[in-house]
């Protein structure tokens, strides 16, 4: 489990992006962090995977603190991040990004070969275009490379950061569907996205972010009245 | 049959094509560093004539074949590099001067060094094969730009597979192209950071010991190699061995052909007059398509 | 506070102004003071392109070269000395508006293309005048009347510096310096001002240049040209802090006193001793020692940027 306690997020100089952030990351199970734009969510998935330096609080995973840990180290500890922003290597192949997401576990070959071809029965789009420059593919498919290639440390903890974002409402279906497919191989995932309406349904546990601020949150069924009807709201906003 | 002046032009070209080779490899430490760093290491000159000094000092004291002597060199030259980055590179201030003003400081501290411990005499090496030539028709291929070539080409060649064909290689290129997503990999991006400083001055030191072979040098030769690196990648981008060599072959024929007509004291002119070049036809900026830095 | 700085900025100046006066006899220390002057000046308007607006110019030496030059040839063929001194910043002046296509560079590009371009200069040059060139001196204008020629260019600098410091103008350099395109989209044309800045810089160089030739009567062009005219006024100002108008005085006498520790050369080991103490500067100080010393350490604070 995942365990975030009173993290406290400074930009420059006494501004304040995340204010006292505590939740709670149960394992197996999608939780995701909803917000409006500027609220700190991508900030929030930045340090949990060690990219930025909280001024205070502590992330703690299975008892174990992660919070001074490099990303690099992280990874070791079993937590891998899709990022919001295009990330994947441009000039190399997809096959070779997806090698390299298997750094951890470069030295032993065998273990590369059945970890790249679990992925790849994951992500059945991508086998066919191993040879290709992965700059060359589409946003949506970059974004399933982003995520294979996540999953080739065989991470126990996935973070995304805005999965669906700029991508069309087909991709964004896709996207979602390979979610609940990893999560029924037991990978804890924890997201935030702008999308509300796919992010809460495929999550069991939901926290509102807003200015820096979590309002609250907890499993999916149990969400207190007045967070359900801010959630309404937005829903009803982004339909129209 | 060729002409006087045919066979002259034929025979700058071929001497022009030898140089080119050590001109990529002059090119490719100054490509690595900033690929993986996005620093522009302005004691890069200085780097290839130290060690074209300590393949002098090292020939000179110990009686050892120069040519030998050169693969001391490069495992000096790598030290230096990583003693370089640990003490000076690593952790520096992220504003954007720093990197450049550390260099040039280091640039200072290397041509100062270099003049104290070997003034500023033009210095040379002189082998048995100094002289030597291979004969082919009317036209004569001078031994050391041979050697320097074909050494060089191997050297090039050896990167080329380790980057592409090696794990360790492709980590290398995966920060190059997008430092923070290969850190989230679990690739040591700090580490990857030292380790391709060291080979890219290991890179300088190979260049430097061939460069003692060919011409006589002093301790202030070093920005003017600095040019042509940076030229070289101008023209070549970064991404890329094979365009390196291009471009180095580029850089030397127009060395050659334009110190012919405008005289040898114009040598260096020419790479600063294509540089010009570039930034009139490509005002857009060098090394498009390139991750600019986060402004 | 402010009479404080604004006496630690004028008394240098009186200092200076003095010092031929004061030590009439000895020509020593008017020599030093006259080599002080000029150094310092071509830091202070280093200080402009580089310190305010942020443009790492590492041609610098090709102003002060090209102005020492220009002065050289004019006054061998007849010209007025004082004259051939404006006409050497003329010269310089030219110089950089030819070399406003480099402005287009990012930072480290523009670095090395600077760079490349002074050496470049110098190569050119050298080809055509390998061993210098004499200058033959006017008899009413001696030593003496040089060094209050150099003083005024170096007072002028320094109400120039001051000038700026305390107009919009501050402002439009440091946005450009920490953030070019941030600068840009806020209303502030980056190219005007870099080239304003560049035009002024190169300007004051070449005066100094003129007048320091021709104090030297013998203007060789590996000399006036050589890269220790951007190393030293780049020290002064990174050492004693970038754009402000107290950082490169107070990085000039630094310079004096390794100068004068190193015995009056520009060694090799004073090179060495520049590199160390750039790096080291840059890496634990990076703001200068104004900065560090006087801002933090003293508590002095920081006039607002705006």
């Amino acid at each position: 489990m995942l365990k975030i306690e009173n993290l406290t997020v400074e930009y420059r100089r006494d501004i304040e992006i995340l204010k006292n952030v505590s939740l709670l990351v149960p394992e197996n199970m999608v939780t995701a962090v909803i917000g409006p734009n500027g609220a700190g969510k991508s900030t929030l998935v930045k340090t949990i995977a060690g990219l930025i330096r909280p001024k205070r609080g502590s992330i703690t995973l299975d008892g174990v603190r992660i919070d001074g840990m490099s990303a690099e180290e992280r990874v070791k500890h079993g937590i891998s991040v899709v990022l919001q922003r295009r990330s994947v290597f441009p000039q190399m192949t997809v096959k070779e990004n997806l090698m390299l997401g298997g750094w951890r576990i470069r030295g032993d070959k065998k273990a590369l070969d059945d970890v790249l071809e679990d992925v790849l029965e994951l992500f059945p789009d991508l086998k066919q275009r191993l040879a290709l420059k992965a700059g060359s593919l589409s946003g949506g498919l970059q974004r399933m490379l982003e995520i294979a290639r996540a999953m080739m440390s065989r991470p126990r903890f996935l973070l995304m950061d805005e999965p669906s974002a700029g991508l069309s409402p087909i991709m964004v279906r896709h996207v979602y569907r390979q979610i609940d497919i990893l999560r029924k191989n037991n990978v804890t995932i924890f997201l935030v996205d702008q999308n509300i309406r796919q992010c809460i349904d495929a999550a069991d546990h939901v926290y509102v972010l807003e200015l820096g601020e979590i309002k609250g949150g907890g499993r999916k069924e149990e969400i207190s009245e007045s967070l359900n009807n801010l959630i309404k709201v937005w829903l009803y906003l982004e339909q129209s | 049959m060729l002409s006087g002046t045919e066979v002259t032009y034929i025979q700058l070209f071929l001497g022009a094509i030898l140089l080119g080779g050590l001109y990529a490899l002059v090119a490719i430490g100054l490509a690595l560093i900033f690929g993986v760093m996005r620093i522009l290491n302005i004691a890069h000159g200085d780097f290839i004539i130290l060690s074209t000094y300590i393949t002098y000092w090292l020939s000179q004291t110990y009686g050892l074949d120069p040519l030998l002597t050169i693969f001391l060199t490069i495992p000096i030259a790598s030290l230096v590099g990583f003693v370089t980055y640990l003490s000076v590179i690593r952790g520096l201030t992220k504003s954007f001067e720093a990197p450049i003003v550390s260099s040039f400081g280091i640039l200072l501290i290397l041509q100062a060094s270099m003049l104290i411990a070997w003034s500023g005499d033009p210095r040379s090496i002189v082998t048995p094969f100094t002289a030597e030539s291979l004969v082919i028709g009317p036209y004569l291929l001078p031994l050391v730009r041979l050697i320097a070539f074909i050494v060089s080409v191997a050297a090039l060649t050896l990167l080329h597979v380790f980057l592409n064909k090696t794990y360790f290689g492709r980590a290398i290129k995966a920060v190059s192209q997008d430092s923070e997503a290969a850190s989230t990999l679990g690739i040591p991006v700090s580490r990857i950071q030292s380790i391709t400083f060291a080979l890219s001055v290991g890179m300088a030191g190979l260049a430097g010991g061939l460069l003692s072979l060919l011409l006589s040098f002093t301790p202030t030769l070093g920005p003017e190699y600095l040019l042509k690196a940076f030229v070289i990648l101008a023209l070549s981008g970064i991404g890329n061995i094979p365009a390196l060599l291009v471009g180095g072959l580029v850089l030397s024929i127009g060395e050659t052909y334009g110190s012919f007509f405008l005289g040898s004291g114009y040598r260096n002119v020419v790479a600063y007059i294509i540089l010009v070049l570039i930034l009139l036809l490509k005002p857009a900026g060098l090394f498009r398509g390139l991750k600019e830095r986060e402004v | 506070m402010r009479a404080i700085k604004t006496s630690l900025a004028i008394l240098p100046i009186l200092a200076f102004l003095l010092i031929p006066i004061a030590a009439a006899d000895n020509r020593f220390v008017t020599t030093l003071a006259f080599i002080f002057i000029v150094y310092t000046t071509v830091a202070l308007s280093w200080n402009i392109i580089g310190g305010m607006a942020g443009q790492l110019n590492l041609g610098h030496a090709a102003f002060f070269g090209l102005g020492a030059y220009s002065m050289a040839v004019s006054t061998s063929s007849g010209l007025h000395p004082y004259l051939g001194v404006l006409l050497g910043g003329l010269a310089a002046l030219g110089l950089s508006i030819a070399m406003t296509p480099l402005l287009r560079l990012r930072g480290d590009y523009f670095a090395i293309g600077t760079l490349s371009l002074a050496e470049a200069i110098k190569i050119a040059i050298l080809n055509i005048h390998a061993y210098g060139i004499r200058v033959a001196p006017d008899p009413s204008l001696g030593r003496f009347e040089n060094y209050y020629f150099a003083a005024s260019i170096f007072a002028a600098t320094v109400l120039v510096t001051y000038l700026i410091l305390h107009s919009r103008y501050k402002l439009a350099f440091y946005s450009i310096r920490e953030n070019e395109k941030l600068a840009d989209v806020s209303g502030i044309n980056p190219t005007k001002y870099k080239v304003m800045a560049l035009m002024l810089s190169a300007t004051i160089t070449g005066l100094v240049g003129g007048i320091y030739g021709y104090n030297l009567l013998y203007v060789p062009a590996e000399h006036v040209l050589s890269i220790e005219w951007t190393i030293i006024p780049v020290f002064m100002v990174l050492i004693g802090g970038r754009g402000t108008l107290l950082g490169p005085l107070i990085g000039a006498l630094i310079y004096l006193g390794v100068y004068y520790i190193l015995q009056f050369t520009v060694t090799e080991t004073s090179l060495l001793a520049f590199g160390i103490i750039l790096v080291l500067v840059i890496k634990f100080m990076p703001n200068g020692l104004v900065e560090e010393f006087l801002i933090k350490g003293l508590g002095v604070k920081r006039t607002s940027i705006v």
